[in-house]
């Protein structure tokens, strides 16, 4: 099946950023050209290392499929005993799939051999419409480039995969790599990255830990810390998961850091909780971070954790006490602190509560007057576009459907889609497909459910927005299923 | 409706094909000469042809064979084409484009081989055009195909339909059908290619005054429905022949091509003019120059640079740059080159998220260079920083002209200097080489 061009891109950073970091950039390259380049295509790419280049290939592989673009190998073995059967084979691969991978073996090709390959090239182009991939040892694609210069300058790339360097290989002053710029978003601001970016990010502290394998704790907090992050937020929650419970806690608890140990907890509470996993979550924050935080007379982060804790009363229907968490416990502590967006957010909470109340008026001014200007001076795209989506929450209960549809689709998600926020995307196309749904637009509505929504809570895990989008579908299901049973009319 | 560039990268990347040519009347098409410096370009071409584009005069000398020199990729056959939509307005000239590589097989290339292909697209043109010929003008090379029927493995090649044509029936299709039976034959490395070139060359001369025939019967039949008075061939893709096989068409060959008595223009590989072998039996003056971004003294020329950024914007809508400041540094980094310019915007599509910024552009540019480096060893630097030191005296070894063809050498003004790829000049080799 042929993803969204969103799910194709999540796919593509994350197959890259599980690449060696040297790979990372040609990586991305290689696979747009694959994907979005023209039909034919002659790419070289330099992969000496054999290990390396199947890894490679594998994960170009499960992109091209995601793109709905199937692959075929081609190795240069013994069989293939001149350019002509070459020829002849790479024609008939391409007559099978778009994209072709030629699997070279040191010395297969000489300079006779390029030049004979040259000669057929407008025959090749014509013949052999597929991308292909010529994956060779940096002598083959030098000698390409000096035995045949007409055929050199008609490449449509060189891409370069080699081992990365042994550690200590190019030792850097003081014996050690440098370390990786320090990120702009190590005080927990607002990460503006795009997702390319984060992922480079990802690749580049993953490498420099490989090869540091002996660094000093203290050296390594604000790194592991950082790589959390960017996990959390490029949607790899199993990993950021698994890096918080195996590599972040364990450091933390040989510092013996006590507060940054209850805000970890906090992080692999917040996935639990955004699977579904509720008692779990209450649970941690209840009796792990927030003892902590009393002990340490920490108020900004025990109102914060206060907060979480409302927001697992909320979803479990237990509205009344939720909003009283809100209004007592989080929001002066915010209002005394100074700390804008913090009560901005709690701001929106309570509206949240109000809308499902059914005071709708109230909960709109709120939002409007008081959450979103906020973000917008701070330029929080993602607090902006989720208020933007309560806005448009409301104007679809009150039947504004086209202003609504309007705001989910230019306001909402471009900027989800920007910052790699696969669940929140996620929930707005579901809101996408309510109003489908509303107008009619049966087959569309269930698409999106189908194809954008469901997968997304699949891979997150979240068991209960899963159970919810399921029931969509089903209403969809047996709406049509009632119209296919209508007798015709008379 | 007016043309509009893609204003998306993943549309730009889709359309960036290296190998095609812009057809005449292409809204892409920029025009280029003032930034060339090749205004006058077109009209030394005409003149040599016998017609002088300012003042009409026309009288046309009764052959010439003109080489049409070039880097690879600088755009050669759409200036081609170009000129060839000029040279039919004037109804002086009826031009023939003859594709060899599409055509052809350029291995083992030989002028027989392009003897055929001019006929066949000769024929095809003016039965396309619905300008007949009398029985007699196609008289001389059917008996030619005649004699060549009769030799007995040639004949099993040939249906009885085609012998029938061979024999004088058929008219202008029956022998488009019989040319192309051959021209396919050689496009296909038929069993029977290399006997056919043999036979060929050894009733080449019969040949050649058979098709002249042929020319100048078409011509006068032309002149008599006021369509044109001569005959022009564009003979385009032989300047990406083998490097053998350049050497023998254009050099050992160069008589028999002489042999067709008509008005011909063969693209050629800039290398050929300066490896010293040509001997002037062919018109081997006018070079289409690159476009130039700098005078030789390192003063800006603002022509190229507009015509460049055109160019790039006629790719890629400009709101995809972050600044201008990003299309002028692609522009530098092509040094002028059209082909170059559009490799850097590919880069520049394969790495930008959302927009092309400072540090794409940048890591395009390196991306670019990394490619050089494949080939160029420290001599070649060397030798590269000897030349960016004084333009003006190249030298003409085999070294320069490798590195010509290259293109990790670039030449302006019809090769009065030269300096080498400006993205060659990034690379730490060039960096650490003395010149």
């Amino acid at each position: 099946m042929v993803n969204s061009a969103f799910a194709i891109e999540q796919a593509r950073l994350a197959e890259a950023r599980q690449l060696p970091g040297p790979c990372h950039d040609d990586f991305l390259r290689l696979s747009r050209t694959l994907i979005h380049g023209p039909p034919f295509q002659w790419l070289l790419v330099e992969a000496p290392d054999e290990g390396l280049r199947r890894q490679v290939m594998a994960a170009l592989d499960r992109v091209l499929q995601r793109a709905g673009l199937r692959s075929d190998r081609l190795p240069l073995s013994d069989k293939i005993l001149d350019v002509p059967m070459l020829e002849a084979r790479l024609v008939n691969n391409a007559r099978q799939a778009p994209v072709v991978h030629v699997i070279g073996r040191p010395g297969w090709f000489d300079a006779a051999r390029w030049e004979a390959f040259n000669t057929r090239r407008e025959r090749l182009a014509a013949d052999a419409r597929a991308r292909l991939v010529f994956w060779l040892d940096g002598e083959a694609i030098a000698l390409a480039s000096r035995s045949a210069p007409d055929l050199w300058a008609w490449r449509s790339g060189v891409y370069a995969f080699l081992p990365a360097a042994a550690p200590g290989a190019q030792p850097a002053p003081g014996g050690e790599r440098p370390l990786p710029t320090p990120s702009p978003n190590d005080d927990g601001g607002v990460d503006t990255r795009s997702m390319a970016e984060r992922s480079r990010r990802v690749v580049e502290i993953r490498a420099w830990l490989e090869g540091n394998p002996e660094a000093p704790d203290e050296l390594l907090i604000s790194l592991v810390d950082e790589l959390g992050q960017l996990l959390f937020s490029l949607g790899d929650l199993d990993e950021a998961l698994a890096h918080w419970r195996e590599v972040v806690l364990p450091l933390h608890r040989r510092l013996g850091d006590a507060r940054r140990q209850a805000i970890t907890m906090g992080k692999i509470a917040g996935i639990l909780q955004a699977r579904g996993q509720l008692d779990e979550a209450l649970r941690i924050y209840q009796e792990e971070a927030l003892p902590v935080y009393e002990r340490l007379g920490d108020v900004h982060l025990k109102a914060i954790t206060m907060g979480l804790i409302a927001d697992i009363l909320k979803v479990r229907g237990q509205l009344d006490e939720a909003l009283r968490i809100y209004q007592d416990e989080a929001l002066p502590v915010f209002e005394r602190l100074g700390d804008l967006r913090s009560k901005a957010i709690m701001m929106r909470l309570i509206a949240d509560i109000l809308k499902v109340r059914g005071q709708l008026d109230e909960a709109l001014r709120i939002y409007q007057e008081e959450a979103l200007p906020v973000f917008e001076r701070l330029g929080d795209l993602r607090e902006k576009a989720i208020t933007m989506g309560r806005i448009a929450d409301i104007l679809q209960a009150r039947g504004q459907l086209d202003e609504a549809l309007r705001i989910y689709q230019e306001e909402a998600l471009p900027v989800y889609e920007r910052l790699g926020d696969v669940r929140s995307k996620a929930i707005r196309m579901g809101r996408i497909a309510d109003i489908l749904q509303a107008r009619g637009q049966l087959d569309e509505a269930l698409r999106i459910y189908q194809e954008e929504e469901l997968p997304v809570y699949e891979r997150l895990g979240d068991v209960r927005s899963k159970a919810i989008t399921m029931g969509k579908i089903a209403d969809i299901l047996q709406a049509q299923g009632q119209q296919h049973q209508k007798p015709p009319p008379a | 409706m007016d043309y509009q560039p893609p204003s998306h990268l993943l549309e730009v990347l889709q359309k960036i094909e290296y190998e095609e040519a812009l057809p005449d009347g292409d809204p892409r098409y920029v025009d280029s000469r003032e930034a060339r410096g090749s205004e006058k370009t077109f009209t030394r071409l005409a003149r040599k042809f016998g017609w002088d584009p300012a003042s009409n005069a026309f009288f046309a000398p009764y052959e010439k064979h003109i080489l049409f020199f070039g880097h690879i990729g600088i755009g050669k056959t759409t200036e081609l084409r170009r000129y060839a939509g000029q040279l039919n307005a004037s109804r002086r000239f009826y031009v023939v484009e003859v594709d060899v590589l599409a055509k052809l097989d350029r291995n083992n290339l030989q002028y027989t081989e392009v003897l055929m292909a001019m006929a066949e697209t000769l024929l095809e043109r003016l039965h396309g055009d619905g300008v007949g010929l009398a029985a007699e003008a196609l008289e001389p090379l059917q008996h030619w195909f005649g004699n060549v029927v009769e030799t007995q493995t040639t004949t099993k090649e040939l249906s009885a339909e085609l012998k029938t044509v061979a024999e004088g029936g058929g008219g202008i299709p029956g022998l488009i059908k019989l040319l192309a039976t051959f021209t396919a034959a050689f496009k296909t490395g038929s069993s029977q290619k290399s006997e056919w070139q043999r036979k060929i060359r050894n009733d080449f001369s019969a040949l050649a005054q058979a098709f002249n025939t042929l020319i100048r019967r078409a011509e006068a039949r032309l002149a008599r429905e006021a369509r044109a008075e001569r005959l022009l061939f564009l003979i385009d893709g032989t300047d990406k022949m083998r490097g053998e096989d350049t050497q023998q068409f254009f050099v050992q060959d160069a008589e028999q091509l002489l042999a067709i008595k008509t008005l011909v223009i063969y693209t050629a590989p800039l290398h050929l003019k300066y490896d010293g072998r040509l001997g002037g039996k062919l018109d081997a003056d006018i070079v289409l120059p690159m476009m130039k971004l700098y005078e030789r003294n390192g003063g800006r020329f603002e022509a190229g640079w507009r015509t460049m950024r055109r160019l790039l914007l006629l790719r890629a809508d400009r709101c995809l740059f972050a600044s201008d400041a990003e299309v002028d540094r692609l522009v530098e980094f092509s040094g002028g080159h059209p082909r170059e310019l559009l490799r850097l915007l590919k880069l520049c599509c394969e790495l930008a998220e959302d927009r092309i910024d400072a540090s794409v552009v940048q890591t395009a540019i390196q991306k670019l260079a990394a490619d050089y480096r494949y080939f160029l060893k420290p001599a070649d630097y060397a030798l590269l920083k000897t030349i960016d030191s004084n333009p003006a005296d190249a030298g003409n070894d085999e070294q320069a002209q490798e590195l010509l063809h290259r293109l990790a050498l670039l030449q302006y003004n019809d090769g009065t200097w030269r300096r080498s790829h400006p993205v060659v000049r990034t690379l730490e080799g060039y960096g650490a080489a003395s010149g």
